[in-house]
């Protein structure tokens, strides 16, 4: 008789696995007093945590502020108490970013936290994203190349409806007669290439349009 | 949160454009804290979108060309008597005036730039005159010349179907004259579909921006066509 094997219809992410180990062996080492998995902590969660606190606020300057204040009240936190889910370390600091942004809107005058913690030095002034010396024109540049690689108008189209009108993909399906399966295809292709289009700007370090 | 769902979801673009439910908003942000190549993907749908929504006004596109005079050239047709004194009057009159080569699209090579054309397309009034036709290229850009008139500090140009129900599909404000006090409209080419438009001009006086109020200067209708 034969075997059933059963395939997984998801591939496993194991990222997540991953990220769940290494939260929880963090939280363990700071409860413990160990100065290195404080720097860990910083190390791991400082470029996202810094991403939302920019989405949130809108000022690189403040936002590093703010990055500051966060990890000094969770690596606090956690060398005092115990918290229940510490594979889910992410969403605490989250929390602890969103009510520190919070409460920096209400206060006139930030004053920094006082607390002395070694591992927070280690938060970098700026973090630099992957396309964040992409010109503008190279933007534009690499948007013209993949709308020029797109023969299919409709599928120019999912583009314009999605990124600048804002249009839901039901909405966007629907007035062009599509299923869901190719609009996320050709989304998802549209991306890929995208990628490589500013992939290139970034290394074409010669490019320096003169506007003056 | 899994990768598989923020996949399927399409979850980084409904982030961008807070439309994720309060719960998923949550998770995937919890997510975005740890996960580096999250942020990249998000980092780089910005760059899409900031790209996108910028072509769809391109007005960055004729701001400054380089390595071709505009204004030279487009000073040699208003130098024709008949368009010169046209353009003080009510209508349309258009001209194909010819191919630009896109100044600002960088292919790398020695010059940098590339062979993306775009159409000139002056967009005259003149009283009396029949609609012309444009024939637009859907895979070009096409730059509408608006000639102004009046003392405005700033102008708001608005292009919708000739149908007084039609949504704009083209709205800009703060628009300030570029070359021989013609207002540079770019538009990718698909833009345009074969139709009948009308182009409505509006004038404002204020400098600041938070009290601006606009008069209507003119309706500039036109019609496009695909170009063979």
């Amino acid at each position: 008789m034969a075997k059933a094997t059963l395939i997984p219809l998801h591939k496993q992410d194991s990222a997540l696995e991953e990220e769940r180990r290494t939260a929880a062996r963090i939280v363990r080492g700071i409860h413990d007093g160990d100065s290195a998995a404080e720097t860990a902590l910083v190390e791991r969660y400082s470029t996202g945590l810094r991403y939302l606190l920019m989405r949130r606020i809108g000022d690189e300057e403040r936002a590093r502020d703010l990055l500051q204040d966060t990890f000094c009240i969770a690596i606090a936190k956690l060398r005092e108490t115990e918290i229940e889910n510490p594979e889910r370390l992410a969403g605490y600091l989250r929390g602890i970013a969103i009510r520190v942004a919070m409460n920096d809107g209400r206060r006139r005058n930030r004053e920094p936290y006082l607390m002395e913690v070694e591992a927070v030095a280690q938060v970098k002034d700026r973090e630099p994203r992957q396309f964040e010396h992409v010109a503008r024109e190279q933007t534009l540049s690499a948007v013209h190349k993949l709308l020029k690689s797109m023969p299919v108008k409709r599928d120019r189209e999912i583009l314009t409806r999605l990124y600048v009108r804002d249009q839901d993909k039901q909405e966007i399906c629907d007035a062009l007669g599509l299923d869901s399966l190719h609009y996320n295809r050709v989304l998802f292709r549209a991306k890929r290439r995208f990628r490589k289009l500013m992939e290139k700007s970034v290394h074409t370090a010669d490019f320096a349009p003169n506007l003056g | 949160m899994d990768s598989n769902y923020i996949e399927q979801h399409l979850l980084i673009d409904r982030y961008l454009q807070g439309t994720l439910k309060e719960g998923e908003k949550d998770a995937f942000e919890e997510r975005l804290v740890w996960d580096q190549e999250l942020v990249d993907e998000l980092d780089l749908a910005e760059h899409l979108r900031e790209g996108l929504r910028a072509a769809a006004t391109a007005r960055e596109y004729v701001a400054k060309p380089r390595g071709f005079n505009l204004a030279a050239m487009v000073a040699g047709m208003f130098a024709v008597p008949q368009y010169a004194a046209a353009a003080s009057f009510v209508l349309a009159v258009m001209l194909t005036a010819g191919v630009l080569l896109n100044p600002f699209v960088n292919t790398g090579g020695s010059q940098g730039y590339t062979t993306a054309q775009t159409e000139i397309v002056p967009l005259l009034a003149v009283r009396g005159a029949s609609i012309s036709t444009i024939n637009v290229d859907e895979n070009a850009w096409t730059v509408l010349l608006v000639d102004v008139m009046g003392n405005y500090a700033s102008y708001r140009v608005t292009i919708r179907k000739d149908d007084p129900a039609a949504e704009p599909i083209w709205v800009q404000d703060g628009l300030t004259p570029t070359y021989l006090d013609a207002l540079a409209i770019s538009m990718p080419g698909d833009a345009l579909d074969a139709g009948r438009y009308v182009l409505s001009l509006e004038g404002t006086t204020e400098s600041d921006p938070g009290d601006k109020k606009y008069e209507q200067i003119q309706d500039i209708p036109f019609e496009t066509a695909a170009a063979e």
